[in-house]
């Protein structure tokens, strides 16, 4: 299988499977005053610090969390209830995981605010300060990396301007971390979200980083751990397995080698497919490319039927046939939206792959084209 | 050479599943597909043909034997070729055939499209039916040898194009054989009970009335009378009623009523179940296998509804479509709406839609 969904999720780092290998005897309670606890503790510490390291934060700063999805609604609803007055701000690109529990706030009455893209997919920094600055309390909640097109928003930017009105900032880092260099100091954020299968770490474990001194209430409530924040017996393995994706994410940020060589090639060869957020700056392992005339549902099968490992969008909503939400946003005609296909990469990816996977995917496109012609 | 291509149409019934576990003993590159009808939020008591639990059923089968399995998402398509022109025919009066239609144009319709884009050669369900290719290469639809889960009534709007490239595996065989076939075989819905082709009933209690409801559609309401005309109570819409229909017509006596027929906003009942018979209709929309002249009579049996014995009648084709279907002896309960079905024995001849009995 070539394996190009890397931003549905990745495969285990090694180093991250043996890391977590030599925990799996680790088995007391990290609250408990015991050595059994604080052995456990120890694994935890270690990996907070990675986790604070790898975004420029303090341990204390870190909350592990159940997954990136958590981590956001930590964030937005954590916010929502620590202020029941304060405005929300958002974009119409964002996962669900962020857009969802907006949403619920603003059916419940909630001011919200959502921005829309520009046709490359990014949230233009100069337009949206104006609906910023309508704002004297609230949050702003902006994904660093779109999960669809790769494209990276103006985060700093626009920080800045809602840190000048008084605004919390939160960014959902999810689909940039390991892609991407992180620091919430130089962003300017106050929370931010990861989540480790997204490079290379376990499934089911996320953090959410939120600055010393700012006021979120848990939305969870239980026992103390993670600050009261996020209630629960710590997952030990996992959160071992985060710390070593973290550190491993620092030492191998990926390039855009791979990404560009699989562009240039597709649009050299497959006629009429177009790359979407192209003029945008993206992530680096992301490409979106349109099929005019295609369904992406259908390319992506029968990409898998070749053993090339693709997707249509966001793996959260790839059994739906409808448009995405990000693609349309971005001006998109729903059928340009409906033959676009992301490929995604990682450091395990390799040129070969590249080249075996392009000669591939304009064998399949000729002959869906062909067909659907008859 | 390279295995022939499948795509195997998987609701995760014990009969698709066996279906499919056939065609892939047999050689062939099958490739699971269950058609998504419904957003997995519109739960109903009732298991029926297109179930979140029909999509792990069909995974299961297909994890087994290691074969690709999609879930092929057609909830608009249902919604706007099913259930939005079935409302519209409940909401005049007549009684639509949505499994027919569903069958024709989603479930063969949509899956031939998705066979074209994924090269496939075939596509096959567990539908009891056959096929039948003739020596000047007329491919049509046969009933299946199990004559009780034939299911040629429901199947018989398919092109002879569809056909020409469907595969159905249990067509020669009886559903204890199958059912036999899919314990030895350890498949994991061997013992799932028998669905219903009755998707989406809910908490309406009616097909008609969950549909009435979905579009916001208006209930026509007015009186139910007796052959002479006199009111015996009022009604709450006539997407309620069904020719030939007996029960729940909620007169408040005591007196059995069958209706008769249903115009404008009147629904006319009688206490005479002899005068439901009738000896011939109308049709529109005929499709039939072969192509017949203009006013020219052929024998055939006709059914007029799916659990019907078949009757001796002569079908004459009356151009554009229309046709006209004479029973040799008389038929009760022709209901506007629902498909006439003709057949050759066990060959499908051909397909309409009712429009007036006479």
């Amino acid at each position: 299988m070539i394996y190009f969904d890397n931003n549905a999720t990745t495969p285990l780092a090694k180093e991250v499977k043996d890391e977590m290998a030599s925990c799996f005897d680790i088995f007391g309670n990290p609250s408990s005053l015991h050595v059994e606890g604080q052995r456990s503790r120890q694994v935890i510490d270690t990996a907070r610090k990675r986790v604070a390291d790898f975004i420029g934060a303090r341990p204390e700063e870190i909350v592990f969390t159940g997954s990136g999805t958590e981590a956001d609604n930590i964030a937005v609803t954590g916010y929502a209830l620590s202020e029941p007055d304060g405005a929300i701000i958002t974009t119409a690109i964002e996962h669900s995981a962020v857009l969802k529990p907006v949403c619920r706030l603003e059916e419940s009455g909630r001011t919200v605010i959502k921005l829309l893209p520009d046709g490359d997919g990014e949230i233009n920094a100069k337009d949206s300060a104006s609906a910023i600055r309508s704002l004297n309390k609230g949050l702003l909640t902006i994904m660093m990396a779109n999960n669809e097109t790769g494209v990276i928003q103006p985060i700093k930017e626009l920080a800045a301007v809602a840190k000048e009105q008084g605004l919390l900032v939160h960014t959902d880092a999810v689909q940039a971390a390991g892609k991407i260099p992180l620091n919430v100091d130089e962003l300017g954020v106050d929370m931010l979200s990861i989540s480790a299968h997204k490079f290379h770490g376990p499934k089911g474990i996320g953090a959410l980083y939120i600055r010393g001194g700012v006021k979120v209430s848990p939305v969870h409530l239980g026992g103390t751990q993670e600050h009261a924040m996020r209630p629960g017996t710590e997952n030990i393995l996992a959160i071992a397995g985060l710390g070593k994706a973290c550190e491993l994410a620092g030492q191998h940020l990926c390039d855009s080698r791979l990404r560009d060589m699989f562009e240039e090639m597709i649009l050299a060869s497959v006629p009429d497919s177009f790359v979407n957020g192209k003029d945008a700056l993206r992530v680096p392992n992301t490409s979106n490319i349109g099929f005019k005339g295609l369904e992406n549902q259908a390319i992506v099968i029968n990409l898998d039927l070749e053993n090339i490992a693709a997707s249509t969008g966001a793996a959260c909503s790839a059994a739906k046939k409808e448009a995405s939400h990000v693609l349309t946003a971005m001006c998109m005609s729903s059928a340009e939206a409906r033959s676009s296909v992301r490929f995604s990469f990682s450091r395990y990816n390799t040129e070969e792959e590249i080249v075996q996977a392009v000669a591939k995917i304009g064998e399949v496109v000729g002959r869906m084209r062909k067909r659907l012609a008859k | 050479m390279q295995n022939k291509r499948v795509i195997a149409a998987m609701s995760g019934g014990v009969d698709s599943s066996a279906a499919a576990y056939m065609l892939a003993e047999q050689g062939y590159e099958v490739i699971g597909v269950t058609m998504k009808l419904r957003e997995c939020s519109e739960t109903e008591e009732s298991p029926s043909c297109c179930g979140v639990d029909g999509i792990l059923k069909a995974s299961a089968t297909c994890a087994k034997l290691g074969i690709r399995h999609y879930v092929y998402d057609c909830v608009k398509e249902f919604e706007e070729m099913i259930l939005r022109p079935a409302w519209d025919e409940y909401s005049q009066g007549r009684t639509p055939s949505p499994c027919l239609n569903c069958n024709e144009k989603v479930k063969f319709g949509l899956l031939m499209k998705f066979a074209d884009e994924l090269d496939a050669d075939y596509i096959a369900t567990g539908h009891y039916s056959r096929t039948f290719t003739d020596e000047n290469g007329v491919t049509c639809l046969m009933r299946g040898l199990d004559a009780n889960k034939d299911q040629s009534y429901f199947l018989a709007g398919l092109s002879r194009e569809q056909l020409k490239r469907v595969l159905f595996p249990l067509g020669e065989m009886t559903k204890p054989q199958v059912r036999e076939y899919a314990r030895i075989h350890d498949i994991p819905s061997a013992e799932t009970p028998d669905s219903q082709d009755a998707c989406l009933v809910g908490a309406y209690g009616s097909f008609s009335e969950m549909l009435r409801h979905r579009f916001g559609g208006t209930a026509l309401k007015g009186d139910v009378v007796d052959g002479k005309g006199i009111k015996i109570a009022p009604h709450e819409g006539i997407h309620r009623f069904t020719v030939g229909q007996r029960r729940g017509l909620n007169l408040n006596t005591h007196k059995t009523y069958w209706v008769k027929g249903i115009s404008g906003n009147t629904v006319t009942v009688t206490d005479d179940s002899a005068t439901l018979f009738e000896s011939g209709l109308t049709a529109d929309g005929m499709v039939t296998v072969y192509e017949y002249p203009v006013g020219e009579s052929v024998r055939c049996q006709a059914q007029v509804r799916y659990r019907q014995k078949p009757v001796d009648a002569s079908y004459t084709y009356l151009g554009d479509g229309r046709g006209r279907v004479d029973f040799i002896e008389p038929v009760s309960a022709i209901a506007p709406g629902q498909a006439v079905v003709l057949f050759d024995g066990e060959r499908v001849l051909g397909r309409g839609r009712i429009i007036t009995s006479f």
